[in-house]
């Protein structure tokens, strides 16, 4: 959707009429759910905070001023409630283990391999490495899984990412690069 | 510096198709439906605040205008009547209309609890009803 699309979609939203709603949620959804499921690695609590995120956006849309970019607003609110999350479970010791395998069979695969999906062992390879990078990001961090999964998800550029985590832009980008080098250690131990 | 964090961006932004294989996980189409539902009643919830806001600010506003008019018609000389018992009566009167409109505005409606149409009239006529009765005590001075 282009920019004047949005910005007549959310003057509608504004105004609080439902379809202007609907619309929003159809197409961040995507988006904000995988970003939460990557975060917290349930697909139960990724669920319970997708509707808290548009629950939010419904409540104060009607305050939001459409200066900056509505996505930055939108996975602001998103990765604040996850980190909530986390923080309540680690302050009441919850030890319920997270989703052991992030492969769910209702993941799609990357557009990336979509487009080579035809042949059997590819499928199989494409799974597998798939299956890697999981268990890779697995093993990051919380700072370091969300920067970089912000960045995947949200497409926000690093400068409005920055801003999103109230961190000056060098931060981010230091911890965006240590993430990925740790990241690619991490692909070079799984194979 | 600028051109320094100009570098680490580029560089970063490489490394970030790591990730181009990471799949797409996606809300289904049950958990979709929740979504929109609570997030449209949540919005009825709050057209219906606002509304009630709009029609509370107007009757306080004609009220305080009524009460306003009463007070300047005020015959002198009128006092046999003990007027701090009648103005103290008064304005617990006119708390009980505030406060009647504070909770209402505060608890909303459970439009999909109750019956929105019955909810609306009974508590507007409530409104309406506290109100006049503050008007009352001011018509007795």
């Amino acid at each position: 959707m282009d920019r004047t699309g949005l910005s007549e979609l959310l003057q509608r939203a504004c105004r609080r009429e439902p379809a202007a709603l609907t619309e929003l949620i159809e197409r961040y959804s995507p988006r904000v759910f995988g970003l939460l499921y990557r975060l917290t690695r349930s697909r139960d609590a990724a669920e319970d905070l997708l509707q808290e995120t548009f629950l939010r956006v419904v409540r104060t849309i009607d305050r939001y001023e459409h200066v900056g970019r509505f996505e930055a607003w939108l996975f602001r609110i998103a990765a604040n409630l996850a980190r909530d999350r986390a923080r309540q479970r680690a302050r009441r010791g919850d030890m319920t283990p997270v989703d052991v395998s992030w492969a769910d069979e209702r993941d799609q695969p990357a557009d990336h391999d979509l487009v080579r999906a035809t042949d059997p062992l590819e499928r199989v390879v494409q799974r597998e490495a798939r299956e890697q990078l999981l268990a890779a990001l697995g093993r990051l961090s919380e700072p370091e899984r969300e920067i970089v999964l912000l960045r995947h998800y949200s497409e926000l550029s690093f400068r409005e990412i920055a801003e999103l985590l109230g961190v000056p832009l060098g931060t981010a980008l230091a911890r965006a690069h240590r993430a990925l080098k740790h990241l690619r250690a991490h692909l070079a131990d799984e194979v | 510096m600028q051109r320094e964090l100009g570098k680490l961006e580029q560089i970063v932004e490489r490394e970030m198709g790591l990730l181009r294989r990471l799949p797409c996980a996606v809300p289904d189409e049950p958990c979709l439906a929740r979504v929109r539902a609570a997030v449209l009643a949540e919005n009825q919830r709050l057209v219906r605040r606002r509304r009630l806001l709009r029609i509370s600010r107007t009757v306080a506003g004609a009220a305080a205008a009524v009460l306003l008019a009463v007070s300047l018609r005020l015959p002198a000389g009128l006092h046999s009547a003990d007027p701090e018992a009648i103005l103290g009566e008064w304005a617990v009167a006119w708390d009980a209309s505030r406060t009647r409109v504070a909770h209402l505005l505060d608890e909303g409606w459970r439009g999909e609890e109750t019956d929105d149409r019955v909810d609306d009239e009974a508590a507007i006529d409530d409104l309406f009803q506290s109100l006049s009765q503050t008007l009352d005590r001011f018509e007795d001075l």
